[in-house]
């Protein structure tokens, strides 16, 4: 692996990698409130998102390349997402899904509500609605995957580490208050 | 039995410890001395003319200068009828205290923490009020008081929201990315924990010595004042723009629905 | 007894090569020496349903002691519900509980309405009554199939959202919403009925029924479906009572409390409701009466349409709504449970407070109740079968 984080594939090999990655997503379901029953019903059989190559039985973090955080993110819950975030390997990609998690949504004023889950982990597509309809979530799965068809690994992981490594448990006060491991 | 026999059953029983009747829309609420709470709770699970033995809910109410009431909502499946029990917990604001119905009602267990953590009333004899059961475990202030302020909105008035016709129609000085920055330092994570306790008046002795960011010093009601200066000016503002641009948005979408 | 303490007691070997039957010799003077493990599950696990969290102790398979930790999905609802004006609430308490969206809406506008002394008109009425129906269906088919899925069972789950995706494009096409509807208005109902909604309802409901029942010949006909949840988790009335359980919960207990039939609301004195009830209390019972409810639904929902009368479908309402001064608790049995808004108004646009009575606070109280003394592996069954919403117990 160390040879794709530091230098620039060849691109027939970086179709291919990108190709065979952009259509096997192993997805982590972070349902977390109404819009979890919405991601359900997108993998559900009439909107079906395996179709697209996104597998729902990833069987925990650990197994996953996408994590779909779904519903409303409370400051009891950030911990506990960001230490699943940081379970996952690389590379890895955040979808949030509502406008609870892009924002805060009708809870913008409220004073246990996490204001956008992208406080907390990094995220790579928003799905706004409230809920979002299942065909959205479709979009911004085939939005995510235009995204990784065209991206170069050399780029996201410089990019992963300027943006200083994520670790557990490191109590750095600029980032979110609880960051701390529950 | 009709709310009227509920609360002459309560005269009979507590006499001078029944501090006030009550029946509104058919439903008897019976306030009675904090000291016969227990009793009362008892009586109405056993009494067999009462016979309440589904345990509803309870609820805590800001009553502003007096302080707390508790209200405990009980029913009787068999009888169909409801009662509700209410206290006025002693010590004002300061130190609100009540007995738990915890040995009476098993489900009161949660219902007081969670009332304990919305208002901060103490429930005595209760078998473990702590850790908070909703808000997070570090949270400091009693979030449903009347006197516990949002911030998010102190720093950015609801853009439905409407003006009240006294306020002097004039174009304020603010800026919107003043009342902008206001606004996100309450999401930047060091300004979180700040934020939410400037809002109460308990925590603020507490928060002013650990507070972090640059206003540490500061008191934190002056800042909730300025905050609301902050937020009015913004209203003003908008009203002023509004009214310039000719539109009257007298159209309330809900009175229009009803003529419909 | 772990492996570990048997090897330790066994003087720290275990005999017994691969392919041989495992003999342990237990030597020990008095009683074993034993150790309660602490297992923490949750808030983001499978088994928990939602982001429960419970900390449970156990002895070796048996649950000592179990306490679940709420408050993840705690969104202040209450809190929020002060600075929201009675046309905004109603958007806000349907999403609290987001599988009975409707039924909390209608919560939330009887109270208001009562308090104003507004005069719904009949049509309203008997299409929220029916809505409400189909709120309670949608619900319910969640349940069958998640229960399905956590005990090990993958198949309801994509039958079930075929019927879910039916009702929620039925719902759509009136309220313009799949899962929160916000059709009710203080008064009345947003829109009326759109062309075809009756006829489409007409034929949905034989294909619930036709549905429910092969949901009820494939789980409750499974051998292995009995033996995980007959006899687990019974729960007795008197402690249901007790800690204020309602629904399905409830019901499985013999108790027939549904406020629909004991204080009804909207048009259910003028409908025959079947409340079904079952005997033992245990998940099989519970689970049953998930399904008879389904049923039920089916018949109140023919009636409404066979009720259904013309006529406007909402009240003149004054332009702002202001509930006068005072206090009233409405319920309702919302599909988990029995629901309550109590609201005390002090005249203003805004409730001065509104408590929301949410069943699955209740009923998530009770768990530890029927997890103390049972096995590890009964307690998705437990849970599964207790029916709560994780929006509905935090709020």
């Amino acid at each position: 692996m160390g040879l794709i984080e530091s230098h620039e594939v060849p691109q027939p090999l970086k179709f291919v990698l990108n190709w065979g990655r952009k259509y096997s997503l192993w997805v982590m379901n972070f349902g977390l409130a109404c819009c979890a029953i919405e991601f359900i019903a997108t993998s559900a059989a009439r909107h079906d998102f395996i179709r697209l190559g996104v597998i729902p039985f990833a069987h925990g973090p650990r197994q996953a390349d996408l994590m779909v955080v779904a519903g409303t993110l409370t400051d009891k819950m950030a911990p506990a997402i960001k230490r699943l975030y940081d379970q996952m390997p690389e590379p890895k990609y955040v979808i949030s899904f509502g406008s609870c998690s892009n924002c805060g949504g009708p809870y913008w004023d409220s004073y246990s509500v996490t204001k956008g889950v992208d406080q907390v982990v990094p995220v790579d597509v928003y799905v706004p609605g409230c809920p979002p309809r299942p065909e959205a979530l479709l979009e911004g799965i085939v939005t995510l995957q235009q995204q990784i068809e065209h991206e170069s690994l050399k780029e996201r992981y410089a990019a992963r580490d300027a943006r200083r490594p994520v670790v557990a448990g490191d109590g750095d006060p600029t980032r979110h208050p609880l960051d701390d491991p529950m | 039995m009709t709310p009227e026999e509920i609360t002459d059953l309560f005269l009979d029983r507590f006499g001078d410890r029944l501090v006030d009747r009550e029946i509104a829309y058919g439903q008897a609420t019976v306030t009675v001395a904090p000291d016969v709470l227990v009793t009362a709770a008892r009586v109405c699970k056993e009494d067999p003319r009462l016979d309440c033995r589904l345990f509803d809910f309870m609820t805590g109410v800001d009553l502003g200068d007096e302080g707390f009431a508790v209200i405990t909502h009980l029913y009787s499946p068999e009888q169909r009828h409801q009662v509700h029990l209410r206290a006025v917990a002693p010590g004002g604001r300061e130190d609100p205290r009540l007995p738990s119905i915890t040995s009476v009602y098993r489900g009161a267990n949660w219902q007081e923490r969670e009332i304990w953590d919305m208002f901060g009333i103490v429930f005595e004899g209760h078998p473990g009020l702590a850790p908070r059961i909703l808000t997070v475990e570090n949270f400091e202030g009693w979030p449903l008081r009347k006197d516990f302020a949002l911030t998010t909105r102190l720093a950015k008035p609801w853009p439905g929201e409407k003006e009240e016709s006294s306020a002097p129609k004039r174009r304020g000085k603010g800026t919107a990315t003043e009342a902008k920055g206001a606004g996100s330092s309450e999401a930047e994570g060091a300004g979180s924990s700040e934020a939410k306790g400037a809002g109460s008046s308990e925590a603020s002795g507490a928060l002013a010595s650990s507070g972090s960011g640059a206003e540490a010093g500061e008191d934190p009601s002056d800042r909730v004042a300025r905050a609301k200066a902050k937020a009015a000016e913004m209203r003003r503002r908008k009203r002023a723009e509004r009214e310039g641009a000719g539109e009257g948005e007298q159209q309330d979408d809900h009175g229009e629905e009803g003529s419909r | 007894m772990t492996q570990a303490a048997a090897a330790d007691a066994a003087g720290g070997v275990l005999p017994g090569a691969p392919g041989e039957s495992l003999q342990v010799e237990v030597r020990s003077d008095g009683d074993l020496q034993t150790q309660d493990m602490n297992l923490n599950i949750g808030p983001q696990h499978p088994a928990t349903h939602g982001v429960l969290r419970v900390v449970i102790d156990v002895d070796g398979e048996r649950i000592v002691r179990a306490q679940p930790v709420i408050g993840y999905m705690h969104r202040a609802f209450e809190k929020l519900a002060e600075h929201r004006d009675y046309r905004q609430i109603i958007a806000l308490v349907n999403r609290h509980d987001w599988l009975s969206a409707f039924c909390n809406e209608v919560g939330v506008a009887l109270a208001v309405e009562r308090m104003m002394e507004l005069e719904v008109p009949e049509r309203a009425q008997w299409i929220r009554t029916m809505m409400c129906e189909w709120n309670r269906i949608m619900n319910h088919l969640m349940f069958v199939s998640s229960f399905g899925l956590e005990l090990g069972a993958i198949t309801p789950m994509f039958y079930a959202f075929r019927e879910r995706e039916d009702i929620q494009n039925l719902m759509e096409s009136a309220t313009g919403g799949r899962l929160h509807f916000t059709y009710t208005r203080g008064g009345g109902l947003k829109d009326d009925l759109p062309l075809g909604f009756l006829k489409a309802s007409e034929e949905l409901v034989p294909l619930v029924r036709r549905r429910n029942q092969e949901y009820r010949d494939l789980l409750l006909g499974n051998e292995i479906f009995h033996a995980r949840t007959k006899g687990v988790g019974a729960l007795e009335p008197e402690v249901a009572l007790d800690y204020g359980v309602t629904g399905p919960a409830l019901h499985a207990t013999g108790v027939a409390e549904d406020s629909r039939v004991t204080e009804p609301y909207l048009k259910y004195d003028e409908v025959d409701v079947t409340v079904p009830v079952a005997e033992n209390g245990d998940s099989y019972d519970r689970f049953q009466v998930l399904l008879d409810r389904i049923d039920a639904s089916c018949d109140i929902i023919e009636q409404c349409l066979g009720n259904l009368p013309a006529g406007p479908f909402a009240a003149k309402t004054p332009k702002q709504v202001k509930a006068p001064e005072g206090a009233i608790y409405v319920r309702t049995e919302n599909p988990l449970g029995q629901g309550g808004y109590y609201l005390i108004s002090d005249g203003g646009k805004q409730p001065y407070r509104l408590r929301m009575r949410t069943p699955s606070f209740n009923n998530v109280q009770m768990i530890p109740h029927l997890l103390e003394g049972s096995m590890l592996p009964d307690m998705i069954a437990i849970m599964g079968s207790v029916y709560f919403v994780v929006g509905d117990v935090d709020r």
